[in-house]
C-alpha cells in the first residue's frame, strides 16, 4: 500500500561507511528480496527504513520523508521481523503478538485489537501454541511468532531480516507463502532480506542486489541473477537451471579466488 | 651491698601487694628499684638517688584504673593531662600549676580551666601528638583506660614517664581515682579536703531522701534527644545521668526495661506517665550563653504530640541538666540538684547557690561568675 | 474461519490477574489494621478502629496515641513500600535486568552521602528539622542527573546506565567514608543509624510530602507500562514498534529516581524491597507492566508494612529498624531463587 522511495542514503556506523549513496524506488505492493554476501548491508538498509537507525539522504513513504514522522507514526505503517529474537521474560505467544498492537493501542486493548491479534497468530498458523510461554519454543515457532507480531501491526510496510532462517523446509515454505499471499490480498509492501537466492527468485516480485553497501542490480530475477553476476558478487562458480514449474534454481558450485 | 640486698629480699617475700591505691612502703620500692636496676631493668641512678636522697616518701607506685601499677620516684612536677576530665581532678587537687601539656579539648573551655588555656597542646585525647608529649619531658601521663589504646601511647614512650589511666568520669569511680592521683603527686591532703566534702553532701542526700517512704518515690524519665531511630533515646543502668537519678533517690522509669542508652516510643513514655522528666545535654556548662539550646530542647520535649498529659509536662517539671554538671567533680552537686528537683519539701532549707558556689571556690580554678555565666541546669526552680 | 477462542486464554489470565490485585489491596488493608493495634500504649483492638473511625480530631489519650504515632507510621511504611517495589519493577523493566533495583544508579550512596553531610558538617540546603532529609533528596537526584549525563555519553542503553550508576555509586561511598573519617564517633553512629532505614520518624508532614511525589509519578507509570512491555523484547525492537526507547528510559529512570528519593529522604536507606517484590510479584501476576507495577507497589507496601511490624514486636522492647528487616529479608529470597530455575523468569 506505500511505495518507497529512498534518494542518496548513506549511513556510517563509527567511520566506516556501510551503506554509500543508494537510490532506489519500490513500488507499492511489491514484494522486493534483498540479496547479497555476508556484509553487503542488508540488515542495515532495512533498519535505517524503519529509522531504527538515522541515515543521512532521504527515504520517503507515499512522498513523505520518515523524518517528518514520529516514531509512533512510522510503528504504524511498518513492521518489523528482526534476525535474531532476543529472549522475552515471561510473556506467552499471545503477549507477544499482542506486542505488535502497541502503536495502535492505548492502555486498554479494544476489540478490534484483539482480532487482528488473533487473525496475525492464525494466518501463521501458531494457535496451538497460543498461550505457551515464549521463551520454551523452538527458534523456528518462536520466529513465526515474531513474523505474527509484525502482521498483528497491521502494517502497509513489512521489513523482514532474513525471516527463515530457522525455519525447516516445511515451515519455510509456509511462512513465505503465507508473506507472499498476505502481499498479494492486502496489497502491503515487502521488503524481505534473503540468503538463498532460489528461494528469492522464486518468491519475489523483483530483487535488490547488494555488495559492500551498495546496490549492484535491481530487477526481476530473471534479469538479475547471472552466472556471471554471481560469480562478481559472491565470488561462486555456479550453475543456473530453469525449471517451468518453479523458477530459477541456482547451485553453488566452488568458490572462485582471487577476484576482488 | 650484697648483704643489704639479701635483707630486702627476705623483706620483699613477706609484703604483699595491695590493689588499686598507694602500694608499698617507698623504702620496699626504693629496694624493689635497686634490685631491678642491678638487673639491668631499673629506673636509672639519677631517680634512684634522688628518691633516696632528697624524696624520703618516693618512690611511690599506685595502680591506676586499668590495673596497671606505675611508680614515680620524685613527685610530678611536668604533669601532661590527655582529657577535660583529668584536667578537673588536676583542678580539684589544686596543682594546675604542674601541667606542661593538654590535650586539645582543654584550651577550647577557657572558663573551665583559666589557667592551663596557654599550656602547649598534645593533640586529641585518642590520637595525641607523641612527639610533642616527648619534646615536653613529661614524668605524669594522666590519660583514659580505654582511650588511646597501647599502640597508640605507651608504646612509644620511654619508662620513665609514668603513664596512669585514670577515667574520672564515672561518678562511683571518681572518688577513689582522686586519693589514687593524690598519692602519686604527694597531694593527698587536698583530696581528703574533697572527699570530706565530697562525703558530706551525700550523707546529706541519703539522710534526707531517706524520710521519703518507698511508695511516694519520684519517677523519672531521662530523655537524651529524639531517638536514633524513633521516639526518644533515653538513659538507664550503666549510664551517667542513671547513676546521679538513683543516687538522688528517683526512679528511672527506663530501669529494667532497657539498659545503657536505648531508643523508647512516644507512646511508652505517655504510657509510663513519668512526674519528672529531666534531659540530659552534652551542651552547656562552663560555655557562656547556651540557655537558648536548653530552652529548645525543653520545648522540642514538651511539644510532643500526647505529651501535654504527661504529669511531668503537665506539672511543668522538666530540667536540662548540662553533662559538664552531671559528670566529673562537680557530681555531687549534680545529685543535689537533682535530689532537690525531685523532693524540694526535704530540702527546703538548704540554699543550693550556696553550695555550688562553695563547690567552685574550693575545687575549681574558675572564676567567681562561673557560676551565673554558665548553664548548668536550666530552668532554675 | 472463527478465531474468537484464542484470546480466551488472555482473557482469562487478566481477570485473574485483576483478582490478584484486588486480593493484595485486601490483603494490605488487613496489615494495616492490624499494624494499628500494635504498640507498647495498651489500647484494646476495637477501640483502635473507633479512634480511626472517629477522626483526627479527638481529644482522647488513645485518639492522640493512634493519630499521631501509629499512623503516621504505617502510612509511611504503606507509602515507601510502594514506592520502592514500584521504583524498582521499573528500573528492572527499563534496564531489562532482574538485578536492577532503585538504588542501582548509585542512589543509596548518594542519599547517605547527604545524609551525613547533613550530620557531620551540619551543611545543607534547607535549615531545621529537615536538613537531612533535603539533603538526601537533593543528592539522590544529582546522582540520577550524574548517572543520565554519563551515559549519555555513549547512548541511554542498559550498559551505559548501570555501569555510569556503579561509578556514582562509588563516587559518593568514597565521599561518604571521608566524611565518616572525619566525623566524630557521635556523629558516625547517628549517619550508621541513618543507613539502616526506619519508620520511626515518621510525621503526617513526612507522610504528606512522600504521598504528592508518589500521587505525581505513579500515573506516569502506569501510562507507559505498555512502552517498558516493549522495552523488555529489545530496544530495535521497541523502536520499530513506536516506542521512543531513550524516553521511556529517562523518564523511568528520573522517575523511579524522584519515587525513591522521596520516600528514603525521610526513611534512609531501606534495600531490598526494590529487589525483591518486583520478583515476587511477577512470580504471581506475570511480566506484564500494567498488572506488575500497581501490582508490585501493592506487594512492596505488604512486605514493608510486616517487616517494620514484626520489628517493632520480635524483639521487644527493642525496636529493630526496618531496614534491618529487610535486609534479612533478602537472604532466604535469594537462595530460593537461586534454587528454584524451573520457569525462566528472566
Amino acid at each position: 500500500m506505500v511505495a518507497i522511495t529512498v534518494n542518496n542514503l548513506k549511513f556510517s556506523y563509527q567511520s566506516t561507511q556501510i551503506l554509500h549513496d543508494l537510490t532506489f524506488a519500490i513500488r507499492s505492493g511489491e514484494l522486493i528480496c534483498l540479496v547479497g554476501p555476508n556484509g553487503s548491508g542488508k540488515t542495515t538498509l532495512i533498519r535505517c527504513i524503519d529509522r531504527i537507525l538515522r541515515p543521512s539522504g532521504s527515504i520517503l513513504l507515499d512522498q513523505r520523508d520518515i523524518r517528518d514522522m514520529g516514531q509512533r507514526e512510522i510503528a504504524e505503517k511498518i513492521g518489523y521481523v528482526p534476525q535474531t529474537g532476543s529472549k522475552i521474560a515471561a510473556a506467552t505467544v499471545f503477549d507477544v503478538v499482542m506486542m505488535g498492537r502497541t502503536p495502535h493501542m492505548g492502555w486498554r486493548s479494544q476489540e478490534h485489537d484483539l482480532s487482528h491479534v488473533e487473525e496475525a497468530i492464525r494466518l501463521l498458523g501458531i494457535e496451538d501454541l497460543v498461550d505457551r510461554e515464549y521463551n520454551e519454543l523452538s527458534g523456528g515457532q518462536q520466529q513465526r511468532v515474531l513474523i505474527a507480531r509484525a502482521v498483528a501491526q497491521d502494517p502497509k510496510l513489512l521489513l523482514l531480516d532474513e525471516p527463515t532462517n530457522s525455519l525447516d523446509i516445511h515451515h519455510q515454505l509456509e511462512a513465505l507463502s503465507i508473506i507472499r499471499h498476505l502481499s498479494h490480498t492486502t496489497g502491503i509492501t515487502v521488503i524481505m532480506a534473503v540468503h538463498d537466492l532460489t528461494i528469492a527468485a522464486r518468491y519475489a516480485d523483483r530483487l535488490m542486489m547488494l555488495k559492500g553497501g551498495k546496490i549492484v542490480g535491481v530487477g526481476t530475477p530473471e534479469e538479475l541473477i547471472t552466472e556471471e553476476r554471481i560469480r562478481e558478487v559472491y565470488h561462486v562458480e555456479s550453475r543456473i537451471f530453469h525449471d517451468p514449474d518453479v523458477g530459477i534454481v541456482v547451485t553453488p558450485l566452488r568458490p572462485v579466488a582471487g577476484i576482488l | 651491698m650484697r648483704w643489704f640486698v639479701s635483707l630486702l629480699l627476705l623483706l620483699l617475700l613477706v609484703v604483699p601487694a595491695s590493689a588499686l591505691g598507694s602500694v608499698g612502703d617507698s623504702r620496699i620500692l626504693l629496694a624493689e628499684g635497686i634490685l631491678g636496676e642491678l638487673k639491668g631493668d631499673g629506673p636509672g641512678m639519677a631517680a634512684l638517688q634522688d628518691a633516696a636522697t632528697w624524696y624520703p616518701a618516693y618512690p611511690r607506685a599506685v595502680i591506676d584504673s586499668a590495673g596497671v601499677m606505675t611508680t614515680l620516684y620524685r613527685p610530678a612536677d611536668r604533669i601532661i593531662v590527655m582529657n577535660s576530665d583529668a584536667a578537673d581532678a588536676i583542678s580539684v587537687l589544686g596543682i594546675d600549676d604542674r601541667v606542661v601539656g593538654v590535650g586539645d579539648v582543654i584550651p577550647t573551655r577557657p572558663l573551665q580551666f583559666p589557667t592551663m588555656t596557654g599550656v602547649q597542646s598534645i593533640g586529641k585525647y585518642n590520637e595525641p601528638d607523641i612527639e610533642a608529649i616527648m619534646a615536653l619531658r613529661p614524668d605524669l601521663l594522666i590519660s583514659y583506660v580505654l582511650w588511646p589504646d597501647a599502640e597508640k601511647l605507651d608504646r612509644h614512650l620511654p619508662d620513665r614517664i609514668g603513664i596512669v589511666k585514670l577515667d574520672f568520669y564515672k561518678a562511683d569511680a571518681f572518688r577513689d581515682e582522686l586519693s589514687t592521683l593524690a598519692h602519686i603527686t604527694g597531694t593527698s591532703d587536698a583530696a581528703t579536703e574533697y572527699i570530706e566534702w565530697y562525703d558530706g553532701i551525700q550523707t546529706l542526700v541519703n539522710e534526707r531522701i531517706s524520710r521519703v517512704p518507698d511508695d511516694e518515690r519520684a519517677r523519672v524519665f531521662i530523655d537524651y534527644g529524639s531517638g536514633r531511630t524513633t521516639g526518644r533515646r533515653t538513659m538507664a543502668e550503666g549510664t551517667g545521668l542513671h547513676d546521679i537519678v538513683t543516687a538522688a533517690g528517683g526512679i528511672n522509669v527506663a530501669a529494667g526495661y532497657v539498659t545503657g542508652y536505648a531508643d523508647v516510643e512516644n507512646e511508652w513514655v505517655i504510657k509510663e506517665r513519668p512526674d519528672l522528666v529531666l534531659i540530659w545535654s552534652p551542651k552547656g556548662g562552663y560555655v557562656p550563653g547556651e540557655e537558648d539550646l536548653f530552652r529548645e530542647a525543653r520545648d522540642d520535649l514538651m511539644t510532643m504530640p500526647g505529651f501535654g498529659n504527661i504529669p511531668a509536662i503537665r506539672d511543668d517539671e522538666v530540667y536540662v541538666i548540662s553533662s559538664a554538671f552531671g559528670f566529673g567533680s562537680s557530681s555531687p552537686v549534680a545529685v543535689l540538684r537533682v535530689a532537690m528537683l525531685l523532693y524540694p519539701d526535704e530540702f527546703a532549707d538548704i540554699d543550693f547557690n550556696e553550695v555550688h558556689q562553695e563547690y567552685f571556690s574550693r575545687f575549681t580554678q574558675s572564676d567567681e561568675e562561673i557560676r551565673t555565666l554558665g548553664t548548668f541546669y536550666y530552668p532554675e526552680r | 474461519m472463527d478465531t474468537g477462542w484464542i484470546r480466551n486464554g488472555y482473557i482469562q489470565r487478566t481477570q485473574g490477574r485483576i483478582t490478584i490485585l484486588l486480593i493484595l489491596a485486601v490483603l494490605l488493608l488487613l496489615l494495616t489494621g492490624v499494624a494499628a493495634t500494635l504498640g507498647s500504649y495498651p489500647i484494646g483492638v476495637i477501640e483502635v478502629y473507633q479512634t480511626i473511625l472517629a477522626g483526627p480530631g479527638a481529644d482522647t489519650e488513645a485518639g492522640t496515641i493512634v493519630w499521631d504515632y501509629r499512623l503516621p507510621r504505617i502510612l509511611m511504611g504503606i507509602l515507601t513500600g510502594a514506592a520502592l517495589g514500584l521504583a524498582g519493577a521499573v528500573m528492572q523493566g527499563i534496564l531489562r535486568n532482574p538485578l536492577a533495583s532503585p538504588f542501582t544508579l548509585g542512589i543509596a550512596s548518594a542519599a547517605s552521602f547527604g545524609a551525613s553531610l547533613a550530620i557531620i558538617l551540619g551543611a545543607g540546603v534547607v535549615g531545621g528539622g529537615y536538613l537531612i532529609a533535603a539533603n538526601a533528596f537533593l543528592f539522590t537526584l544529582i546522582a540520577a542527573a550524574l548517572v543520565y549525563g554519563l551515559a549519555q555519553v555513549r547512548g541511554i542503553t542498559p550498559e551505559t546506565m548501570i555501569m555510569a550508576g556503579i561509578a556514582i555509586m562509588y563516587l559518593f561511598s568514597a565521599l561518604t567514608s571521608f566524611l565518616q573519617y572525619i566525623g566524630t564517633s557521635e556523629d558516625v553512629h547517628a549517619v550508621v543509624f541513618w543507613m539502616f532505614g526506619s519508620l520511626g520518624r515518621s510525621t503526617w508532614e513526612t507522610v504528606t510530602v512522600a504521598f504528592f511525589i508518589f500521587i505525581l509519578t505513579f500515573p506516569v507509570f502506569i501510562f507507559y507500562a505498555r512502552s517498558i512491555n516493549a522495552l523488555s523484547a529489545g530496544d530495535e525492537t521497541a523502536t520499530s514498534l513506536g516506542v521512543s526507547v531513550e524516553k521511556v528510559r529517562m523518564l523511568g529512570m528520573g522517575g523511579a529516581a524522584l519515587l525513591t528519593a522521596g520516600v528514603i529522604c525521610f526513611t534512609g536507606t531501606i534495600g531490598f524491597i526494590g529487589l525483591v517484590a518486583p520478583h515476587i510479584t511477577r512470580m504471581i501476576i506475570g511480566g506484564d507492566n500494567r498488572f506488575l507495577l500497581p501490582g508490585t507497589a501493592l506487594m512492596g507496601a505488604i512486605i514493608l508494612l510486616g517487616a517494620d511490624s514484626l520489628g517493632r514486636t520480635i524483639m521487644a522492647p527493642m525496636i529493630l529498624p526496618v531496614g534491618i528487616m529487610t535486609a534479612f529479608l533478602g537472604v532466604p529470597f535469594f537462595i530460593y531463587l537461586f534454587l528454584r530455575r524451573r520457569r525462566d523468569y528472566w
